[in-house]
């Protein structure tokens, strides 16, 4: 009787942590999947949008990395740097 | 973060230096900035000098010649531009070391490997579309030279308008052909055992200073290779073509991976001695201040400064008493971070800002949000509506230069416009991220003094410098040493060995990694609840539209003082 009463109070400790357990993996399921859809289907289709489309394609010709966070990640910034400092030091004459 | 902070003790002791978290960022991001600096150095591109004076002999006797840039002078300006350290044989190891995931477009696994064969299906696809590129390109040159000869000795305003015209196209059609020319040298690759390497390198840096701290140096190692993994699927995200294109980057990844980890299915135990935000941002500070050069800030001359260093602090400084006084921010810390994010350059002066004023790691992640969300609004809506009113691109790049965050989305924002656009929306942008060090040094200061103490105190030099955030100090003395060194350099020498060499080759690459981890980690350690804490009332989101709001109208009025009232004749030579 001792041994059933422990078996009792175990069996719903065990099954309530195997809930939990499962409720955690499928919330990380879930985030997974979200971010499959926004990566594999929302991203292109805003990218095909026709007020994104004109500057995306910018983007992919030109190979810009645009989520880039400082001005040394970004080649554009060298190119423009170094075109800046020689327009400044050798300016066209005065017509 | 806060909570991880080296408290004030209210007397100096010297065995800081090397007990205390600080300091080991210093240590460790010194090491790995001379470093640097000893391999590129000793690395410098064969007949250095020599091609630089040839170069510059040319763009001396074409800017005496011709009222406009003429195709020699381009040419010359391409020549220097081949001039990289970073080109070097040490200077590939390094990069192939220590790259983060390849560029994919459908299949994840592309970021990490690549067959031959798949390597020569889009080496032939890009190849077809390169010598497209390239056929139009010498097209273009010579329709440009044709045009710039007829132009004979410039004294006929229309045929140099001509000519002008004929070598801007030139120039698009050859930047065309360079970028399609890199996507036609697709190679086979395999990035794992590279990114194993570097976790093990990695985990070896930052444990030794774990063990000058005294802290559980292999329980941190042990966590280490499972933060590097996230880090790694962090950027295996951000390289996918279509978040690039979208703006979404590392540090977005980063955070969100962390949180989903953490809650969901929690964050493990055996991980949290890796999980070091602090530890990795400071280090990340460290080796940031080499970027920080203080020559760039006169890349543009004065009208650049007032654009970028007189618009800005007036608009952080502002935003910042609106949000105490007006919006009632509930958190200084929280509303200096979200101020310094929206009106210096997003993400990097967030972390900078948030480090040196000790805010709480989930109010940087709110103010990254913000800031990332708002920069790619930005990127599309500025370039079209300077479209759609015709506003003049000089102007226009300014304008975009100074308010859109993040330095990728001005280039991406530029670029749609044109290249003279670009290259002063990127001029203004560079000269604005120079502020990071100035404002990060002001923060601290005035957090310490000010804000961290009892109203009314009378606080101390001394007590000053107890409480002052110590890596601030590695963070301002490598953008001094290297700003020193850039200036002693010369600004050609400098951008093949300090440019596309100690920085580029090296500051810049491990820096992302440890931002990379920093991010990580605050995902890790975070609760969705706290995040939502602080977003009570939707203050944040009021203060930054405001505050971004006033730096549209301001930056605006002052490019336009600058450009085309007070200095117009350096508008006319851009």
């Amino acid at each position: 009787m001792k041994r059933c009463g422990v078996a009792m109070t175990i069996m719903p400790r065990i099954s309530e942590k195997t809930a939990d357990v499962v409720k955690r993996l499928a919330g990380l399921l879930a985030c997974i999947l979200a971010i499959a859809l926004f990566m594999f289907y929302i991203g292109p289709a805003l990218e095909q949008t026709p007020a994104l489309k004109p500057i995306m394609q910018v983007i992919d010709e030109r190979g810009i990395n645009a989520n880039m966070y400082f001005y040394t990640e970004v080649e554009e910034f060298s190119e423009a740097n170094i075109n800046m400092n020689n327009t400044m030091a050798y300016p066209p004459r005065s017509p | 973060m806060a909570e991880e902070i080296v408290k004030n003790v209210g007397k100096w002791e010297w065995s800081e230096m090397w007990k205390k978290e600080d300091w080991w960022a210093i240590w460790l991001g010194f090491a790995m900035l001379l470093f640097g600096l000893f391999i590129y150095i000793n690395n410098a591109p064969a007949d250095l000098h020599q091609k630089i004076a040839k170069a510059n002999g040319i763009l001396a006797a074409e800017s005496a010649r011709a009222p406009f840039k003429t195709v020699a002078w381009h040419k010359a300006v391409d020549a220097k531009k081949k001039l990289k350290a970073t080109s070097s044989e040490a200077g590939k190891k390094i990069a192939l070391y220590t790259k983060e995931p390849h560029g994919w477009k459908s299949n994840p696994l592309d970021a990490f490997m690549m067959g031959k064969s798949d390597a020569e299906a889009i080496k032939e696809k890009a190849l077809a579309k390169y010598e497209a590129a390239e056929a139009k390109a010498a097209a273009a040159l010579e329709a440009a030279k044709s045009a710039e000869a007829a132009a004979g000795d410039f004294t006929n305003e229309t045929l140099n308008t001509a000519a002008v015209t004929a070598i801007d196209a030139w120039r698009a059609a050859h930047e065309k052909a360079s970028k399609a020319k890199k996507k036609a040298g697709a190679k086979p690759y395999n990035q794992i055992p590279y990114l194993i390497g570097l976790c093990i390198f990695l985990a070896i840096f930052f444990g030794i200073g774990m063990k000058g701290m005294g802290k559980p140096t292999i329980k941190f190692m042990v966590g280490f290779g499972f933060v590097f993994l996230i880090a790694v699927l962090s950027f295996a995200a951000g390289t996918n073509a279509t978040m690039k294109s979208l703006g979404i980057g590392y540090a977005a990844w980063a955070i969100l991976f962390g949180l989903i980890i953490s809650n969901t299915v929690g964050t493990p135990k055996w991980v949290m001695p890796a999980v070091q935000t602090e530890y990795y941002i400071k280090t990340g500070l460290v080796i940031l201040g080499a970027e920080i050069l203080f020559g760039k800030i006169l890349s543009i001359g004065v009208p650049g400064i007032f654009v970028a260093w007189v618009v800005t602090p007036i608009v952080l400084i502002s935003t910042y008493i609106f949000g105490q006084k007006i919006v009632k921010m509930p958190s200084k810390t929280l509303n200096i971070t979200i101020s310094a994010d929206m009106s210096v350059c997003g993400v990097s002066a967030a972390i900078a800002t948030a480090a040196a004023c000790r805010a709480k790691k989930e109010e940087l992640t709110l103010a990254v949000g913000l800031s990332l969300v708002f920069t790619s609004i930005m990127m599309i809506l500025m370039p079209a509506f300077i479209k759609a009113v015709g506003m003049p691109h000089v102007l226009g790049g300014a304008w975009m230069g100074g308010t859109i965050d993040a330095t990728g989305a001005v280039a991406a924002a530029g670029a749609f416009l044109s290249d003279k656009a670009l290259y002063v929306a990127a001029t203004v942008k560079m000269i604005q991220n120079v502020l990071i060090g100035v404002i990060a040094f002001a923060v601290a200061v005035y957090w310490c003094a000010k804000v961290d103490c009892v109203p009314g105190e009378k606080v101390s030099k001394m007590e000053i410098w107890y409480r002052f955030p110590k890596f601030v100090i590695g963070f301002m003395a490598a953008s001094i040493l290297f700003s020193l060194i850039d200036q002693s350099m010369g600004k050609d020498v400098s951008y093949a060995l300090m440019d596309h060499g100690a920085i580029r080759g090296m500051s810049k690459i491990f820096r992302g990694w440890f931002f990379c981890l920093a991010f990580v980690s605050i995902g890790l350690a975070t609760n969705f609840r706290e995040l939502k804490h602080h977003f009570a009332g939707g203050k944040p989101l009021i203060l930054y539209v405001c505050g971004q709001t006033f730096n549209l109208i301001l930056t605006l009025l002052m490019a336009y003082i600058m450009f085309y009232l007070v200095f117009p004749e350096i508008t006319a030579r851009i």
